[in-house]
């Protein structure tokens, strides 16, 4: 992408209030997570050393979101979740984009055989529920979160290959893929210069979007007992061990469910006017 | 003008099959361009005139081999080239390039003018990439300060001065121009004909010029092709075609260019009825009887074959000798 559309771009998502609002907290959950050892109260806490003298403690000025039932630090816990949290966020759509996006750009461009294979290769994985999917890898791969990544990756890769599959075969038949044809450029230059720099706009919306699905996703295997482990703080683990505690103890479950929807709000937020500057036929409204 | 043609066509045809239902075998075609035959010497122009549908753009779009040919063949400086393998054809392809109607959407809006020129020319290991492009702005009348723009920065001629300088950068023989003007304003159009013109004087360019624009087209070729229904109806040298027309389609096609003289008396304007027939059902016979008003019983059963009226001069009509 040109330098001064990226400018463009930011200068909109920055001049939109609920974007900016976005924004601002993804930036927070980043700057959350990168200082975490600084940020949090009782950071060995957080890496799983038990209290067990405070145990269940309500919200105070010592341990602003509560303890949980080791007597460890909420607050604490929920501010090192952010590392993980984004790790899976970045990690899965990230490597989803790495495997969907180079089978879409050659389904599209090549067409044919070769578009027929991938896209039966797609649709069987889109057959499956996609958590279902994600459940079936994890519970074969065994826990853990790098299991838990690569699970949720293999389940996601799909839908960007869909996407950029559609954009690549409208775009090759644009008359400047025509005349780079006609003035004897290579195939890979062409799918390389011409149609992946058109065809990604809406793939960087739809991975924004997926940042926050992704956390949630990876907060519903954390639930369900695999995904991270104990004693690791993670966001979905936590909510996952408050839910019996919940009526008596509401501040466990509470705070680490609310940081999960949080930030999913924060991507979409960004995510959807994103969408409304990349999209062509809504670009108007910006210009 | 020397012998050996730059360019023969013949019979070039082009059908599009189309699927009745998903699951039927019956195969209906539509046939785009059926039977066209012509030659182009080098340094001539050659318009091929038509309503939109005629088949006009399909025939250059085939001989570029951007549509695979269904029949017929093509030779480019004597070479056939219809079917070469497309690994060979590929080398004799920059040669022949294509300039499009539409200038914006012929060029990629994510790189600057200056990628845009040079990227045939890194493909060509050509050296000091940047003298030799701005080299090529200067020819199509465009300046230094263009080369780091990106194409939605500047208007459309420019746009269609950047594509020109681009095929210019491979040094091609052959041109299909495919509406160029069309998409512009009319002060600009003189421009890019004129543009054209010059290029083709200086550097013995051949053109094959697509276009509905009949003031155009008799500014600038020396030989006009009129097409219905993807079949030549009349050729011939523009003189021929502008001031003896044969062919009743002609006639009322050069009726229709508005004269801008009001003094000019009131010309009893024989209208068109009705829309170009489906190529996917032409009329049997001749492909225009059911529009023309001189059809007789013969042109609904028997398709007329090319009578030469004068030398060069080709009609495709039954009645080219009776109706005067």
């Amino acid at each position: 992408m040109k330098k001064e559309e990226i400018i463009r771009v930011m200068k909109i998502l920055v001049r939109n209030k609920l974007s900016l609002l976005g924004l601002i907290i993804i930036i927070g959950l980043v700057i959350t997570a990168l200082f975490a050892p600084w940020l949090a109260p009782y950071p060995e806490q957080a890496k799983g050393e038990p209290n067990l003298e405070e145990k269940l403690q309500p919200p105070s000025s010592k341990h602003w979101f509560g303890t949980d039932y080791m007597g460890r630090d909420v607050l604490s816990r929920v501010i090192y979740g952010a590392r993980i949290s984004l790790i899976v966020a970045v990690a899965v759509v990230s490597l989803g984009l790495l495997i969907g996006v180079p089978l879409g750009l050659l389904a599209g461009f090549k067409g044919g055989a070769v578009d027929i294979i991938i896209m039966r290769i797609t649709d069987i994985f889109l057959s499956f529920p996609p958590l279902l999917l994600a459940l079936l890898i994890s519970v074969t791969l065994g826990r853990g979160l790098e299991n838990a990544i690569i699970a949720l990756a293999v389940s996601w890769w799909p839908w960007y290959t869909r996407l950029i599959r559609g954009m690549a075969i409208s775009i090759k038949e644009k008359p400047y893929v025509e005349v780079a044809k006609s003035l004897g450029i290579s195939n890979w230059k062409i799918i390389a210069r011409h149609i992946l720099p058109n065809a990604i706009s809406p793939v960087i919306v739809q991975g924004t979007m997926d940042m926050g699905s992704a956390i949630l996703e990876a907060s519903a295997l954390s639930f369900l007992g695999l995904g991270v482990q104990p004693p690791t703080a993670d966001w979905g683990l936590m909510v996952s061990q408050g839910k019996d505690y919940l009526l008596n103890f509401w501040w466990y479950p509470t705070f680490p469910g609310l940081a999960i929807f949080i930030t999913v709000v924060a991507f979409n937020l960004v995510g959807d006017t994103l969408r409304e500057i990349l999209d062509p036929r809504l670009r108007r409204r910006f210009l | 003008m020397s012998s050996e043609p730059l360019l023969r066509v013949e019979n070039l045809k082009k059908y599009f099959p189309i699927k009745e239902r998903l699951f039927s075998k019956k195969v209906k075609y539509v046939k785009a361009v059926d039977g066209v035959s012509f030659t182009l010497q080098p340094g001539e122009t050659l318009a091929l005139v038509g309503e939109t549908g005629s088949g006009k753009t399909t025939t250059g779009r085939t001989i570029l081999r951007l549509y695979e040919p269904t029949g017929g063949k093509v030779y480019f400086k004597g070479q056939e080239i219809t079917k070469m393998p497309m690994r060979k054809f590929k080398k004799i392809r920059m040669k022949m390039q294509m300039i499009y109607q539409d200038p914006y959407s012929s060029l990629n809006p994510r790189m600057s003018i200056l990628n845009i020129i040079a990227e045939p020319l890194r493909e060509m290991k050509v050296n000091n990439i940047e003298e030799r492009v701005l080299e090529l702005l200067e020819n199509v009348g465009l300046r230094k300060e263009h080369m780091y723009k990106y194409p939605d920065e500047i208007s459309g001629g420019q746009q269609q001065r950047v594509a020109i300088a681009r095929a210019l950068g491979v040094n091609p023989e052959f041109l299909v121009l495919d509406e160029p003007t069309s998409a512009l304003d009319v002060s600009v159009q003189a421009q890019i004909l004129n543009l054209l013109e010059n290029l083709q004087k200086e550097r013995n360019f051949t053109y094959l010029f697509i276009s509905h624009d009949l003031s155009v087209v008799r500014y600038i070729s020396h030989r006009v092709a009129i097409m219905y229904l993807g079949k030549i109806m009349e050729i011939g040298t523009t003189e021929q075609i502008f001031e003896n027309p044969q062919h009743p389609y002609t006639k009322i096609l050069l009726e229709s260019i508005p004269i801008p003289d009001p003094k000019e008396k009131r010309r009893k304007k024989i209208v068109l009825p009705g829309e170009i027939p489906s190529p996917l059902n032409p009329p049997s016979g001749c492909p225009f009887h059911t529009r023309c008003p001189y059809a007789r019983d013969i042109c609904k059963e028997k398709e007329p074959e090319y009578v030469e009226v004068e030398k060069g001069h080709l009609v495709k009509c039954h009645l080219a000798e009776v109706i005067k």
